[in-house]
C-alpha cells in the first residue's frame, strides 16, 4: 500500500485521559506531519508526560485515538534516563546499535568527550547521563521522537546540541513532540505550540 | 440488555432495589436451613450430633469457591471489555470470599475437634481451602497497596485469573501429596451417604449464604460507586 | 532494541551487578544450614527434601525482587514498553538471564549442602532434577508477582503473598519426587507434571508476566 510522504506521521483524536478521579484532558486532537516539531507546554501536573507516555505506547488512553502510520516508529526520552549506571555509555548504546563507530558520534554529537564513553555511567554527572539518554534518539532511525522534558540537566551548550539535533532531524523529515518550557530556536524549522491546561 | 446494566448508574437502581430482596431471602433461608440442619434432619450414625457443623461448614466451603468463580468472570470481563460494573465488583467481592473461607475453616477445625480429637488435620479439603484463603489475602493485599481503583481492579483481575487456573492444580497436587503421606481423607460430606434430609438442609444453607453475599456484594459495590461521584 | 541484544545486555548486567546477584545464593546457604545446626541428626534426612526446596523457593523470590525495582525505577522498563520488539520475547530473555544468574549457581551450591546433610548422591540428584524441572514454573509465577506489584511500596512482601500459594504444586510434586525416590519407587509422575507446568510456565508466561507489567505500567 502506498503511503503519501506527506500523510501525517501521527493522528490523535479527542484524546481523553484521566488520572484517578480528576480528568487530565480531554477531546486533544492533532496531526503530526513530517518535519514539524510541536512543543507542548503547561503548568506541572497538566498532562504533559502523560500524552507523552499515552503517543509512544506506555500508557493506554481512556478515550480517543492515536493513530501512528504503519511505516513510522517512535522514541521516546522521558524525564528518567533508562540508563544503566553499571554499564558504559557505549555499552549502553550497544543495546540499540551494534556498531560501536556509530554509537561514538551521537555521544559526540551531543557534546559528550570521548574521554566519558567507556567508563560506567555511575561516574557520570546527572547531565551527562542525559545526553547518553538522548544519544539513543540519533541512533533510532524513528521519525517521531516524543521528548519529555529533554533539557533538565542540560547546561547551555548541552542544549544547543539538542537543538541542533532537532533540526537536522526535521530536515530529514523526521518529527518531533517536545514538552519543555525551554525556548526552541529552531530556525527554519517549523515549531506549533500546544498549551496543556 | 447486559450493556444497560454494565453501566453504573443503572446498576446503582437495580442494585438498591434488590438489595432488600437479598437481605430477607438470606433471613429466611438461613432460619430455614438452620432450623432444618438442626432439629430436622436425622442424627448421624456414626458421627452423633456434633455432624451438625457441617450445615455451617459446607455451605461456606461452596461460597468460597462460587465466589471465586464469579470473581473469575468479573476478571474477565474488566480485563478483555473494561466493564465498570464488573471491576467493581471484583473489587467488592473477595473480602467476602475470604470469609467465608474463613469460615470454613474454622467450622472445619470445630468438626475435626470431636471427630479425631485434633483441632487441625492436614487433610486434602481444608489444605486446599487454607490455601484459597491464602490467596484471597494476596489478593486483597494487592487492592490494599493501590491507590488508583480502576488500576487495582486490574491488577487484582490478572491475579484472580492465574489463580483461577492454578486452584485446580493446586487441589489435585495436594489430593496427591495427601493418598501419599496420609490416610484416606476421614473428611467426607456428613457420612457414608447423604440422606436427602441433609441435602435440602444444606441447599437451604448455601442459599442463605448465597443471598447474603449478593447483599452485602451490592451494598459494597453501591458504596463504591456512591465514593467515585463525589 | 533486538530481543537478542537484550537478552546478552541483561547477562552483561547482571555480570557487572554480581555482588548483589551473588546475595540470595548466601542467603540459600545460610539458611540451608541452620537445619543440620538446629535438627537432631536423626530426623536430617527426614526434613531434607523440605528443608532445602523451602530454602531455595524462598531463595528465588528474594532474587525475584530485584527482576523489575530497577527497571521501573531508572525509566528502562518504559523503553522496553516502547520497543518495536514484542515484550513477550523481551521478557522471556530477561527471565533466562535472570535463571543463568540466579538459579544455576544454587545447583553449583548442592553438593555441599548434601554433604551437610548427609544426603546420598541418588536422593540428591533426585532433588536437583525436582529443582531443574521446577524452577522454571517458579520463576515465570515468581516474575508474574514481581510485575504486578512493580513499583509498589512493600513489592517484596507482596511478591512472596502472591508467589507462595500458588507455588505450593511446585513444591508438592518435587517433593513427591523425592519421597518416591527415596522409598524406592517411580517418580515419573511427578516428573511428569513438573515438566508439564515447566513447559506451560515457559510457553506462555512471558506473555502472562508481558500483560501485566503493561496492566502495570497503567
Amino acid at each position: 500500500m502506498l503511503i503519501p510522504m506527506s500523510e501525517p506521521y501521527l493522528k490523535v483524536k479527542k484524546l481523553t485521559h484521566a488520572y484517578g478521579r480528576a480528568a487530565l484532558f480531554s477531546a486533544v486532537t492533532f496531526d503530526l506531519a513530517p518535519g514539524f516539531i510541536l512543543q507542548v507546554t503547561g503548568k506541572n501536573g497538566s498532562g504533559k508526560t502523560t500524552l507523552l507516555q499515552l503517543l509512544s505506547g506506555i500508557k493506554i488512553p481512556q478515550d480517543g485515538s492515536i493513530h501512528l502510520r504503519e511505516d513510522i516508529t517512535c522514541a521516546y526520552v522521558g524525564h528518567k534516563n533508562a540508563v544503566k549506571a553499571e554499564l558504559s555509555p557505549l555499552e549502553n548504546l550497544a543495546l540499540y546499535q551494534p556498531d560501536a563507530k556509530s554509537c561514538a558520534q551521537a555521544l559526540e554529537a551531543l557534546g559528550l568527550e570521548k574521554s566519558h564513553h567507556r567508563r560506567p555511567c555511575y561516574r557520570l554527572s546527572a547531565g551527562q547521563q542525559r545526553k547518553v539518554a538522548l544519544s539513543r534518539l540519533i541512533l533510532s532511525d524513528a521519525k517521531v521522537w516524543l521528548l519529555d522534558e529533554p533539557f533538565t540537566a542540560l547546561d547551555d551548550t548541552a542544549k544547543a546540541h539538542v537543538i541542533k539535533q532537532l533540526e537536522s532531524h526535521a530536515q530529514n523529515g523526521g518529527s518531533a513532540i517536545v514538552a519543555t518550557h525551554e525556548r526552541l530556536d529552531l530556525g527554519k524549522t517549523i515549531l506549533k505550540e500546544m498549551v496543556m491546561s | 440488555m447486559i450493556r444497560r446494566f454494565a453501566s453504573p448508574k443503572v446498576f446503582y437502581q437495580l442494585a438498591g432495589k434488590l438489595m432488600p430482596w437479598c437481605g430477607w431471602a438470606f433471613a429466611l433461608f438461613g432460619i430455614a436451613g438452620l432450623y432444618w440442619g438442626l432439629a430436622i434432619a436425622p442424627t448421624d450414625a456414626v458421627q452423633g450430633e456434633a455432624y451438625r457443623i457441617i450445615y455451617v461448614h459446607v455451605p461456606a466451603a461452596w461460597m468460597s469457591m462460587m465466589i471465586y468463580g464469579v470473581m473469575t468472570g468479573c476478571a474477565i470481563a474488566t480485563l478483555v471489555w473494561r466493564t465498570k460494573v464488573a471491576e467493581y465488583w471484583l473489587l467488592a467481592s473477595p473480602v467476602l470470599g475470604a470469609s467465608f473461607t474463613f469460615l470454613a475453616l474454622v467450622t472445619g477445625s470445630l468438626w475435626g475437634k470431636p471427630m479425631w480429637g485434633t483441632w487441625w488435620a492436614w487433610d486434602a479439603r481444608l489444605t486446599s481451602e487454607l490455601i484459597l484463603l491464602f490467596i484471597y489475602l494476596a489478593i486483597l493485599a494487592m487492592k490494599g497497596a493501590i491507590p488508583d481503583q480502576r488500576k487495582a481492579a486490574r491488577v487484582m483481575a490478572m491475579l484472580t485469573i492465574v489463580g483461577s487456573v492454578n486452584l485446580p492444580i493446586i487441589k489435585f497436587s495436594v489430593d496427591w501429596w495427601t493418598t501419599l503421606h496420609q490416610p484416606a481423607s476421614i473428611f467426607r460430606a456428613g457420612g457414608p451417604s447423604i440422606a436427602p434430609m441433609m441435602l435440602t438442609a444444606l441447599l437451604l444453607m448455601a442459599l442463605s449464604y448465597t443471598f447474603y453475599y449478593f447483599w452485602l456484594v451490592l451494598r459494597n459495590i453501591r458504596v463504591l460507586i456512591e465514593r467515585k461521584d463525589k | 532494541m533486538t530481543v537478542q541484544r537484550y537478552f546478552f545486555f541483561c547477562l552483561k548486567l547482571l555480570f557487572r551487578q554480581r555482588r548483589e546477584v551473588a546475595l540470595p545464593l548466601f542467603f540459600f546457604l545460610m539458611v540451608s544450614s541452620l537445619f543440620p545446626l538446629t535438627f537432631p541428626a536423626k530426623y536430617l534426612s527426614m526434613i531434607a527434601p523440605s528443608a532445602l526446596w523451602i530454602t531455595a523457593l524462598l531463595s528465588i523470590l528474594l532474587s525475584l525482587n530485584n527482576l523489575f525495582r530497577e527497571d521501573v525505577e531508572d525509566g528502562f522498563l518504559e523503553q522496553l514498553l516502547v520497543s518495536p520488539a514484542p515484550l513477550g520475547l523481551l521478557v522471556a530473555v530477561k527471565l533466562l538471564a535472570h535463571w543463568i544468574a540466579y538459579v544455576l549457581p544454587l545447583f553449583v551450591a548442592l553438593p555441599l549442602l548434601g554433604l551437610w546433610y548427609n544426603m546420598p548422591a541418588e536422593t540428591l540428584s533426585v532433588l536437583a532434577l525436582s529443582l531443574l524441572l521446577g524452577t522454571p514454573s517458579l520463576l515465570a509465577l515468581g516474575a508474574l508477582a514481581a510485575a504486578l506489584s512493580a513499583g509498589l511500596k512493600q513489592g517484596g512482601t507482596l511478591l512472596m503473598l502472591i508467589t507462595l500459594p500458588l507455588a505450593i504444586p511446585l513444591l508438592l510434586f518435587g517433593l513427591s519426587m523425592v519421597d518416591m525416590a527415596v522409598s524406592g519407587l517411580s517418580y515419573a509422575a511427578a516428573q511428569d507434571f513438573l515438566f508439564a507446568m515447566a513447559v506451560v510456565s515457559v510457553s506462555i508466561g512471558p506473555t502472562v508476566v508481558a500483560a501485566s507489567l503493561r496492566i502495570s505500567m497503567e
